[in-house]
């Protein structure tokens, strides 16, 4: 009973007060967990539906003017021979008095049903992706981090049947086994009780060593598994007859054999710099041992140093949602690889007394290019992964018209009088010339449903390379894309001769970086060219560069 | 400087506590700032009867918040939320003396003789912040035993589990402690009256 001393004391303690300083609390917020951002996450899937939005606005769009306005036809070539000689000239199609005037009248695609239908299945994959993410988020929060190791302590299952031998059954225990992966962690057994050994095994990795007689063990690995065994514990001390069995006999629990295994697929669930967690205890049966059990050997206590360090992958299965953009240089030619230079059969039209060599249309040279997208991933084992991809992209590149005098050339003409070689002097008009071209910008915008596989070739090193390979296919809505039609020898700008719906491929190579962040080259192409009125030329577009994916989330 | 102040509102009704623990709970940083503001004077009070300085009572302080939202979850809405905050103010505030060394040496009690209990209650004249001041002035280990028994009423069974001592050095220390201060108390006080009652 307080006296009235005491009883006074506290009356006057209930009422003492001390105001902390200001910075107490921002110290004490700083040790607290953050808040979750949810709206965050949000926001990120709602890029590739806007990406779809804008580039279904701008194709109609682009649509419209194409319909009400008059097609831009900018060069025309039409070389002539006069008086025997050559002559080019070169006019604005409008103005050509022949009549030659060439205007493309592709048909425009009808594209905003299109549109609408392939914004359908998006915003489905988005809500299932959603709702895969929430469910791998459950998953992982289910490991908390924050704890480096933690004390386990394994008890003796002997000491949950002290009276009678242990039935042939297993008896299954939980322990937890925790530590960060990533990091190394180790462990010491101790044992209490009397007589028999301790011995530890490890396997997984034909590296370690079985350590005897030590209070320690290792965690090793095995297949994206940590297995930590520990043979002949005190219980079986004694007339221990499984000194001699084997490893590989105590894992598959054979009826005479002693010890008990920790095992745990520690990848599951568990992103790299999380939390690894639980483990499983199996208690082997012990009938085949003669002596029972020791039964002043209660508990064997695991604690830790560390050793070896413990790399967990992702579970196979995860789905992984990524956000990536790329840049570089992209062109249309003809070729996937060399000089893209066609051998086309441009000379033509020799007869007697002239001669008119066309030159090959100008080569373009290559524009800029840039991407951006979201993608998925998920992993179907430790070196594969299948992605899928929705992305906008543009390309561009350069070209120019204009005419060329390239060289003069002797034709040796055998069909002159008396047929004997006589020479002309022959210049050749091409499409474009020094001082004289117009250089114009070919711009083409795309839609990309892509998939694919990664390989991964290391995928337990800290920072894996990954090799893509994959397939897309792209709904073009170009602007700016000038065309040369062989049979009109022209050039002419068209806004709907590319909107073509066309396939293609992509390789990549990747470099995860820290942060998950995944930096590598790529490079596209095309199979579909882009305009096939233009005999003997099949231009395909493609692009390379680099390419930075960024995660959603941890 | 110290500034000392009264009580000036009623803490949280239950509803009200309940909502603020629950958002508390998931980390609403407001929430979480309105707990502290609540408590932190009353239980900074605490620390500082614990502690020789300022500076670690407040080091307590930060402990003992950390620990408050990071056990949140075990409060189970029995009894006033002040005084389960208030008993991991103190828990903290052992620990704190546990560990750091200028505190611990003199908690290492040796088993000392019975000492005889002051039967004297004398009438406390000075003001609470002094008071406190002059608990703050004994030993560590008589500090932290007259805090637990004097102030926040355990028994010496319960204190001396608490600091890791006996029972019987629980009492030891607390009667030394109670002797000591009631001796500053009458010479700072020697013009009033010493009253006495039968205990």
């Amino acid at each position: 009973m307080p006296g009235e001393f005491e009883q006074e004391l506290q009356n006057r303690m209930q009422d003492f007060r001390v105001s902390p300083g200001p910075e107490l609390w921002k110290q004490v917020a700083a040790a607290l967990p953050e808040e979750k951002r949810k709206r965050r996450f949000i926001f990120w899937w709602l890029l590739p539906i806007g990406l779809l939005l804008a580039g279904g606005i701008w194709y109609m769009t682009g649509n419209r003017q194409t319909e009400t306005g008059a097609k831009r036809q900018l060069v025309s070539q039409n070389d002539t021979a006069a008086d025997g000689g050559i002559q080019a000239t070169i006019k604005p199609a409008d103005s050509l008095a022949d009549g030659s005037k060439h205007i493309i009248t592709a048909s425009p695609k009808t594209t905003h049903s299109k549109l609408i239908v392939k914004t359908a299945p998006v915003l489905n994959a988005v809500k299932q992706n959603q709702a895969a993410i929430a469910t791998n988020k459950a998953d992982l929060n289910q490991t908390k981090p924050g704890v480096k190791s933690k004390v386990n302590v394994l008890t003796r299952p002997g000491a949950a049947y002290p009276s009678k031998p242990l039935a042939k059954t297993n008896q299954r225990q939980e322990v937890t086994l925790e530590t960060t992966v990533g990091k190394t962690i180790s462990f010491a057994a101790s044992k209490t009780g009397s007589g028999g050994k301790t011995r530890i095994v490890t396997t997984g990795d034909p590296g370690f060593e079985v350590e005897t007689g030590k209070p320690s063990f290792k965690l090793a690995l095995k297949d994206r598994k940590a297995i930590i065994a520990i043979k002949d514990p005190p219980v079986w001390a004694g007339s221990d007859s499984s000194t001699a069995n084997s490893f590989t006999e105590m894992y598959n629990h054979t009826p005479t054999t002693a010890g008990f295994i920790v095992s745990k697929d520690i990848t599951s669930n568990i992103p790299m710099g999380k939390l690894v967690k639980t483990a499983d205890v199996l208690n082997g049966s012990n009938s085949g041992i003669s002596g029972g059990h020791d039964s002043s050997a209660t508990e064997t206590l695991v604690t830790g140093t560390s050793k070896q360090p413990v790399v967990a992958k992702k579970k196979a299965g995860l789905l992984k949602w990524g956000f990536y953009i790329a840049a570089g240089s992209s062109n249309a030619e003809d070729k996937l690889f060399g000089s893209m230079e066609k051998s086309l059969n441009y000379a033509s039209n020799i007869s007697q007394g002239t001669t008119v060599i066309y030159a090959s249309p100008s080569q373009p040279t290559a524009g800029f290019s840039y991407a951006i997208g979201t993608e998925r991933l998920l992993t179907v084992d430790k070196y594969w992964q299948w992605y899928t991809a929705v992305q906008y992209g543009f390309m561009s590149n350069h070209q120019k018209t204009g005419s060329r005098k390239d060289s003069s050339l002797i034709i040796y003409d055998n069909s002159g009088y008396n047929n004997s070689l006589s020479s002309t002097t022959t210049t050749i008009h091409g499409f474009y010339y020094s001082g004289t071209t117009t250089s114009h910008t070919n711009t083409i915008h795309q839609l990309s449903l892509q998939t694919g596989l990664r390989y991964v070739m290391n995928p337990l090193a800290k920072r894996p390379l990954g090799i893509r390979v994959g397939v897309n296919v792209n709904q073009q809505f170009a602007t700016n894309q000038l065309l040369y039609d062989s049979y009109q020898n022209i050039y002419y700008y068209s806004h709907t001769a590319t909107r073509h719906f066309t396939t293609g491929m992509i390789l990549g190579l990747d470099w995860m970086l820290a942060r998950k962040l995944t930096v590598g080259g790529f490079f596209q192409y095309n199979f579909s060219a882009i305009n096939k009125l233009e005999a003997g030329r099949n231009l395909h577009w493609r692009a390379g560069g680099l390419r930075l994916s960024i995660p959603f989330g941890k | 400087m110290i500034s000392v102040q009264r009580p000036s509102i009623v803490l949280h009704t239950p509803m009200d506590s309940k909502t603020l623990i629950s958002a508390c709970l998931k980390n609403n940083r407001a929430a979480q700032k309105h707990l502290y503001n609540t408590y932190a004077d009353v239980m900074l009070g605490v620390c500082y009867r614990y502690t020789k300085s300022l500076a670690d009572a407040e080091d307590v302080l930060q402990e003992g918040f950390i620990k408050v939202f990071s056990s949140l979850q075990q409060y189970k809405h029995q009894g006033e939320l002040a005084g389960w905050v208030r008993r991991i103010m103190v828990n903290s505030a052992i620990d704190y003396i546990k560990k750091h060394s200028r505190y611990r040496n003199e908690l290492a009690f040796e088993q000392l003789p019975m000492h005889p209990v002051s039967d004297e209650n004398p009438d406390i004249s000075l003001d609470t912040k002094d008071l406190v001041e002059l608990i703050r002035e004994l030993p560590a280990g008589y500090q932290a035993v007259f805090n637990l028994v004097a102030i926040e009423g355990f028994n010496h069974i319960e204190t001396g589990q608490l600091l890791g001592i006996s029972e019987q050095t629980s009492r030891s220390q607390y009667s030394r402690a109670r002797t000591t201060l009631i001796k500053q108390l009458n010479n700072i006080s020697s013009s009033s009256i010493t009253k006495s009652y039968a205990r």
